[in-house]
């Protein structure tokens, strides 16, 4: 297998496809794949000034903004999981994670969390109105989404083996074993699973915790609160957007039979 | 988006050996990575940069970040005579990993591209200590590592790779300060 990596979505992301394939194929499908994934990262930056999500938290209540069709079928989709998940999955979140330092408020004042509530309605596909003074982020399900168009723009080019991993976050095409770090020595592995044509993403405050300090960027959008856990959670699905934001409602649950998989078909695996 | 397609059955395997190796992944050497940044170069030079005082003050304040080296290691690149742009290879240390990463830089010194060479971890104090990063600090291949699973294939919480970014940073501000022609 042929492996590179480059820095996007503020981790890495690294894609692996198979070195049988002839030169010019494998340097097309790199290219069209890291390509797809700063289009995401462009779209849906927290930090950068011409985001749509950053356009959305400078906005006023009641402005309407135009929004690209990556980060549209996103916010489509968190609106899909705050809903089926009662409101444990929101991304208005960015303000609690903003007040934790976990994203960075900048210049402006960091507005209060209030559980219950929505952002944002569509007004068409590619238009949204701003509902509240809330920030948004994406942070929890925008990555699975980057590794789905990266995954399709390797197929576009004919390449069906492969794996794409963005901080964690994979997609593989056809059958690979993938391994999970162990939560409480997270530079050891600690199980492996085996995946066909299916996703995997995994969610911890391991990376996040300051010593022995709980500072988790999990929030419960229920309350508010930050999911204190030592335990790792990890959701299979067949696309890894829902992978990815299906990861957040287990940890808040601490359930790996949460009726919210149902729908996704998705499998969830605490460790 | 809702998949309608029946997931196979999740095959769950202790992991006992390869727990215990450190995990390193080489994606390109130096070479390759000119190559992949540049494809269209027939030629490349290297191009020794030494930061003077004024100069390393000038790259503190364009990037907010301590200037941290005098030499950068930087590669010229060709289309017979003509300049294409310059390639900088750097490594970047983090709380468990270090990283060797090459910026592709325009001949104007706007970032092209980013290509990260190796990456490497490991499950004891060695990120910490300086003998050890100095085994790999400046190489491009993973020499002397115990080699893991691909970090391709590890499904982890996100590592934030912010001092990738801000490596890239201050290197677009010393290719501003010392290679903007």
């Amino acid at each position: 297998m042929r492996q590179r990596a480059q820095p996007w979505l503020g981790t890495l992301v690294s894609i692996c496809i198979p070195d049988t394939l002839p030169e010019p194929n494998i340097h097309a499908g790199f290219q069209a794949a890291f390509r797809a994934v700063q289009e995401v990262h462009q779209c849906m930056s927290f930090h950068a000034d011409d985001s749509d999500i950053r356009r959305f938290n400078r906005a006023v209540s009641g402005e309407v903004i135009v929004i690209q069709p990556h980060t549209a079928t996103v916010l489509q989709a968190a609106l899909q999981l705050h809903e089926l998940s009662a409101g444990i999955f929101d991304i208005r979140l960015a303000s609690r994670l903003a007040a934790q330092a976990l994203l960075p408020a900048g210049d402006m004042a960091i507005p209060e969390f209030v559980p219950g509530h929505y952002a944002y309605r569509f007004v068409d596909s590619c238009q949204i109105q701003k509902l509240r003074a809330d920030w948004i982020d994406t942070g929890g399900i925008a990555k699975g989404y980057a590794v789905d168009v990266a995954f399709a723009a390797l197929q576009q080019h004919g390449i069906t083996q492969a794996i794409v991993n963005a901080g964690g976050d994979i997609r593989v095409g056809g059958q690979h074993v993938i391994a999970i770090r162990d939560p409480l020595q997270p530079q050891r592995l600690a199980r492996q699973v085996t995946l066909c044509d299916q996703a995997i993403a995994t969610s911890a405050s391991y990376y996040t915790r300051a010593g022995d300090a709980a500072c988790s960027a999990l929030f419960d959008g229920r309350s508010g609160l930050p999911v204190n856990s030592l335990q790792s959670v990890s959701v299979i699905a067949r696309e890894c957007l829902w992978a990815d934001a299906l990861t957040k409602v287990v940890a808040a649950t601490a359930n790996p039979q949460h009726d919210s998989l149902v729908a996704f078909e998705a499998q969830a695996l605490i460790l | 988006m809702i998949s309608m397609h029946k997931l196979a059955p999740l095959s769950l395997v202790l992991l006992a050996s390869a727990s215990g190796s450190a995990l390193a992944t080489q994606y390109l050497t130096a070479e390759q990575a000119q190559q992949t940044i540049f494809p269209e170069a027939n030629s490349f030079k290297p191009l020794p940069l030494q930061l003077n005082a004024e100069q390393m003050k000038q790259v503190e304040k364009l990037s907010g970040l301590p200037a941290r080296s005098v030499a950068w290691r930087t590669v010229a690149a060709y289309k017979d005579d003509k300049l294409l742009g310059y390639v900088v290879l750097d490594d970047v240390v983090g709380k468990f990993e270090l990283i060797s990463y090459a910026v592709g830089l325009q001949a104007d010194a706007t970032v092209r591209q980013i290509e990260i060479l190796a990456y490497r971890e490991s499950h004891g104090f060695e990120i910490r200590n300086a003998n050890w990063r100095k085994q790999f600090v400046g190489k491009t291949a993973s020499a002397g590592m115990v080699v893991g699973d691909g970090i391709a294939n590890i499904s982890g919480a996100t590592l934030s790779c912010t001092h990738v970014t801000d490596g890239v940073r201050r290197i677009a501000a010393v290719a501003q300060v010392a290679l903007k022609k």
